[in-house]
């Protein structure tokens, strides 16, 4: 225990007198943070107050549920005569996207008939029309799962003379639970999303510090002198790991009070946000673990975690959102820390205490976990000849 | 005295390759012992298992009685390890580089100042002690990797080839260094290509070649296991220098005899034992001796009759 904490010692005074944990672990992600802000800024500026609209419908209750989450969102809200109307409010830039519901659209769920809801947004709308289409996805989907439990109830001989009054019963007064839609279109607003997104993107490069540490002192020979002490291998393992994690929890915390100061960004509950920042450096660390573990020297073990820490970054929406809409992408993202840790981060900005981040936090732990088996066999051959 | 380090049979194999092929051999107190041999020979192997670096394939080290493995804590106290590389951290100082491993060794706070002190002083960085090791020369950073190993006190230090790329300046700096510590009665394990400098070190040397120690002993030992002879050369005048070759050829040890208008040449069996005859026969003969050359065979000639090879051809 005792070299342990004095070869941990050592390398954090080594990591922070060379200066790499202070580039890759706090400069380069707020930099990033701040271009990707800076540039984006305004094509998603809009966000802070999405202006939506409705052209007038006979469907009212599915206006009226339009209506509920754009106000949920924090848009503006306006109903229009008519499609061109909507669609001179647009040019003219009064509104960023309407929602064009058919008549008949109520009418039809009841007989099991799903229409189209269209969503006309201008050219230079950005997020906004996103942040619309998502809206109108999700009350589809919805609406779809409500369709197939009726239609499930009828095929295992329900009559659906009771089926159906039930199944609008339990869904409230239109045939959607807003809890559904609302689970859908959770997410963290764009400074906080940036930060969170720059910050998990880098954390993989400074959790692999203390690992590559250990390749430069297997190949310079300073690991065969401290194993020709009495030291244990797994202590000098057990060391670096610890170094990753420290510097990793102190990167993550620096940049999670930066991106408070500097750019308004809303984390949510500070047990949660802590509860995530913990396994979510777990998860790095087992990952840097393995990849670490396959390479030869430090610069190996660098491009070998450059090409891993980029895909999935890709992947788990570190610079934007992917694999939203199912599919193989969606599953690949959820093989992530990322989107563990921005799906943790959505959950506790919607309001939710500690406990509405232990999903995510569950899942980076188990990542963390998985990881961390893999690197028990794969790093210990870097601590041997 | 019991041995400070015994190594029995080790044995190491890397695939294919014999890197350690049933070496053996101890080191008693005080002792400089040298394992001489080209690049490639399975120094460092030899040196990785004795160190517990490295697990041997068979045999067994014993380190003041215990015997040694990478798992083994014990015997590791005992140790100190220079390896051939600078195992130093360059942006640690001098100070801070001792400091780390002293306490590895279990030393505490007090005592590592203490000795870092006096191992300071003894490499000579006192002055350069707070600096960065990265703003060092090669000279006094392979000091500092010497200093590093001793300075734990350990019964046994191990230099594994501490003097490649090291200048001349520095290079006896390191050599009076060890001179020093077996002086003190540190046990030295010594590896090495330079000739020169097991010669002047080591008590015995084990020629090792292919794994496999060829032969082991002192230098003189090596020397009339092969059959070297050692060289006179005597600068005389007057008297019969021929007559006077050919009764000196007479005397045991003497193996050959020659003379020539500048002196006489011999070649004898340890030349320092026979020479105060050799002066007394040459004197009974009235012949007035200017001058006494004495060269005697080196290691790297054992060297090359026991491989076929010279040292600084491989």
């Amino acid at each position: 225990m005792r070299n342990f904490l004095l070869i941990t010692a050592k390398d954090l005074r080594l990591r922070i007198r060379d200066k790499s944990f202070f580039i890759i672990g706090l400069l380069a992600p707020l930099a990033l943070a701040f271009i990707f802000n800076t540039v984006f800024g305004s094509a998603f500026s809009d966000v802070a107050e999405p202006q939506l609209g409705i052209v007038d419908t006979e469907s009212v209750d599915s206006a009226q549920v339009l209506a509920n989450i754009a106000q949920q969102v924090g848009a503006s809200w306006q109903e229009l005569g008519s499609k061109s109307e909507a669609e001179t409010a647009i040019e003219e830039g009064e509104l960023h996207a309407v929602f064009v519901v058919p008549d008949d659209f109520d009418s039809g769920l009841a007989t099991g008939r799903i229409g189209t809801i269209g969503v006309i947004s201008g050219i230079d709308a950005g997020i906004t029309g996103d942040i619309a289409a998502g809206i109108a996805r999700g009350y589809a989907h919805s609406l779809r799962q409500t369709q197939v439990s009726i239609a499930s109830a009828i095929a295992a001989g329900g009559d659906p003379a009771t089926v159906v009054p039930a199944a609008l019963a339990s869904s409230g007064q239109s045939l959607v639970s807003l809890g559904e839609i609302e689970a859908e279109i959770r997410q963290l607003d764009l400074n906080t999303q940036t930060v969170a997104g720059m910050a998990m993107f880098f954390l993989l490069f400074t959790a692999q510090a203390g690992f590559l540490s250990l390749l430069e002192e297997r190949n310079g020979g300073t690991l065969d002198r401290m194993l020709s002490t009495p030291t244990r291998p797994a202590s000098i393992l057990g060391a670096k790991a610890a170094v990753s994690v420290v510097l990793g929890i102190v990167s993550l915390v620096v940049l999670i009070i930066a991106g408070i100061l500097l750019m308004d960004a809303k984390w949510g509950d500070p047990l949660g946000v802590a509860l995530l920042v913990v396994v979510g450096v777990l998860a790095a660390v087992g990952i840097a673990a393995v990849t670490s573990g396959f390479a030869k020297t430090a610069e190996q073990a660098g491009n070998i975690q450059g090409i891993v820490g980029t895909v999935l970054g890709l992947l788990g929406g570190a610079f934007f959102p992917i694999g939203q809409d199912g599919g193989i992408l969606a599953r690949l993202t959820a093989l992530t820390p990322h989107y563990w840790f921005n799906r943790g981060l959505s959950d506790l900005a919607s309001g939710g205490g500690v406990g509405a981040a232990l999903p995510a936090a569950g899942w980076l732990f188990v990542i963390a976990a998985v990881t961390a088996l893999v690197a028990a066999f794969v790093i210990r051959k870097q601590v041997s000849r | 005295m019991a041995n400070v380090m015994e190594a029995h049979d080790l044995a190491k194999r890397f695939g294919d390759l014999v890197a350690v092929d049933g070496v053996g051999f101890s080191i008693a107190p005080g002792e400089t012992y040298g394992l001489l041999g080209p690049n490639g020979a399975g120094k460092t192997t030899t040196i990785s298992i004795i160190a517990g670096l490295l697990e041997a394939d068979a045999g067994k080290v014993e380190v003041g009685g215990e015997t040694i493995s990478p798992s083994a804590i014990g015997p590791k106290r005992r140790m100190g390890l220079v390896p051939q590389d600078l195992a130093i951290y360059p942006d640690l100082t001098a100070r801070e580089n001792l400091h780390f491993f002293g306490r590895l060794y279990g030393m505490d706070n007090n005592e590592v100042k203490e000795r870092s002190n006096r191992v300071l002083e003894m490499i000579g960085l006192t002055d350069r002690a707070d600096d960065l090791t990265k703003e060092y020369s090669g000279g006094m950073k392979r000091r500092l990797n010497i200093g590093i190993g001793l300075l734990h006190g350990p019964e046994l230090l191990i230099l594994d080839e501490p003097t490649v790329g090291v200048d001349p300046q520095s290079r006896n700096a390191i050599l009076e260094a060890v001179e020093a510590l077996s002086g003190e009665g540190m046990a030295v394990l010594y590896t090495t290509h330079y000739m020169e400098e097991a010669e002047r070190l080591c008590d015995r040397v084990g020629i090792i070649d292919q794994g496999r120690i060829k032969a082991e002993g002192t230098r003189r030992e090596l020397v009339n296991l092969v059959g070297q002879k050692d060289r006179v050369t005597i600068a005389a005048a007057g008297g019969q220098l021929q007559e006077a070759a050919r009764r000196l050829s007479g005397l045991e040890g003497v193996e050959e005899a020659g003379a020539d208008d500048q002196g006489i040449t011999l070649l004898v069996v340890e030349a320092g034992r026979l020479l105060p005859v050799i002066l007394s026969e040459l004197s009974q003969n009235g012949i007035s001796v200017s001058g006494v050359t004495i060269e005697e065979p080196d290691l790297e000639a054992v060297f090359l009759h026991l491989t076929g090879k010279a040292l600084r051809d491989v």
